[in-house]
């Protein structure tokens, strides 16, 4: 998956921005492109600077702990970018919202885009990637 | 969720130089905040509403009027308030604002603007738009605007994605991530994925971990 280099050779993943905070931002940058407002240049740093943030927000911000629990439909390995797509998954957020102990969440199918961590320490190499 | 309030408010100032060196006009960032903002906020994906204080008390407010005519005034009204600029100059914003608004059907939480739920077909877009704010064309701009967005985006934002209620859409639910450790025994899969955005059922949810357990 494509990665902005940051400043000090840090890389985040563009890939974020799918999400919908980042659907939200490329929208705005687009509605500003499109009148003439900003130059795509800019709305690209912007972007840069998303990807950055967001990143560390989500490391530093973020504390929630999930378990997911599902059918594995399909699976994929792609140039170090996981792809599931999970039948009848059932996520159980502990300590979101108001709930007390962890939220169950359940939908018919989700599918997971996971690039590859800083630290992942296994599943590269392709000992897991299955034929 | 105040982590979308803390990346918001990061990428902001941290551009803020950039956009001074490109010689943009003062406006234009905080510009770029609200609409920024009110397309998030009409995403309902979180309680981010409750972080903008200008924007709450319309939110909960819009939540007990139902009705479509009842509520595109008092939306507009929040917006105004919490975000003057978004108001003045786009062009292409009327249909944006539409779009994010059809797909986000989902939940009664945050309703910011209780008309959209009744609106599920696509007509009623134009009709908001046309109503909210003066644009000519919004209709006939919002193929256009998908278009442009395409990528990612179209999992989430498609139009097609309106009637949230059935959950049988192809890829609406996502999860964004990275993983630590991905492992197979014979058919059972174990996963280790961090820093992860989740959205399901047109909600939003943040893990710093997350376990996976999966049978092939």
């Amino acid at each position: 998956m494509a990665a902005t280099s940051g400043d000090k050779g840090t890389q985040y993943y563009e890939f974020y921005r799918g999400s919908s905070i980042g659907t939200a931002l490329t929208d705005s940058l687009d509605e500003l492109i499109t009148s003439g407002d900003i130059p795509p240049q800019l709305a690209m740093r912007v972007l840069q600077q998303f990807d950055k943030s967001l990143t560390e927000c989500l490391q530093k911000g973020v504390k929630q702990k999930t378990t997911v629990r599902g059918h594995l439909a399909t699976y994929r390995l792609c140039d170090d970018v996981w792809t599931f797509v999970v039948r009848d998954p059932q996520f159980r957020m502990e300590g979101t919202g108001s709930s007390s102990s962890g939220e169950l969440v359940t939908a018919p199918k989700i599918k997971i885009v996971a690039c590859k961590s800083a630290d992942a320490t296994d599943g590269r190499k392709g000992q897991h990637f299955n034929k | 969720m105040y982590i979308y309030r803390a990346i918001i408010d990061d990428v902001i100032a941290s551009v803020a130089v950039d956009f001074e060196e490109y010689g943009m006009d003062d406006d234009l960032l905080p510009m770029l905040q609200s609409k920024w903002e009110s397309k998030l906020l009409e995403t309902r994906v979180a309680e981010f509403a409750r972080a903008p204080g200008a924007e709450d008390p319309p939110a909960s407010h819009q939540r007990e009027a139902p009705a479509a005519s009842t509520s595109a005034p008092p939306a507009n009204g929040s917006l105004a308030t919490g975000a003057p600029n978004v108001l003045m100059p786009q062009p292409a914003g009327t249909p944006g604002l539409g779009d994010v608004q059809v797909k986000s059907e989902p939940d009664d939480v945050l309703r910011l603007r209780g008309g959209s739920s009744n609106d599920k077909p696509s007509p009623p877009i134009a009709e908001y738009s046309a109503a909210s704010r003066p644009e000519p064309n919004a209709a006939g701009l919002l193929p256009g605007d998908e278009v442009i967005d395409s990528d990612l985006d179209d999992s989430d934002d498609e139009l097609g994605n309106d009637d949230d209620g059935e959950d049988g859409e192809g890829e609406v639910d996502i999860v964004f991530c990275v993983y630590d450790k991905v492992a197979r025994v014979k058919n059972k899969w174990k996963t280790v994925f961090k820093d992860g955005m989740i959205h399901i059922n047109g909600k939003d949810y943040l893990f710093t971990k997350c376990q996976g357990e999966f049978e092939w």
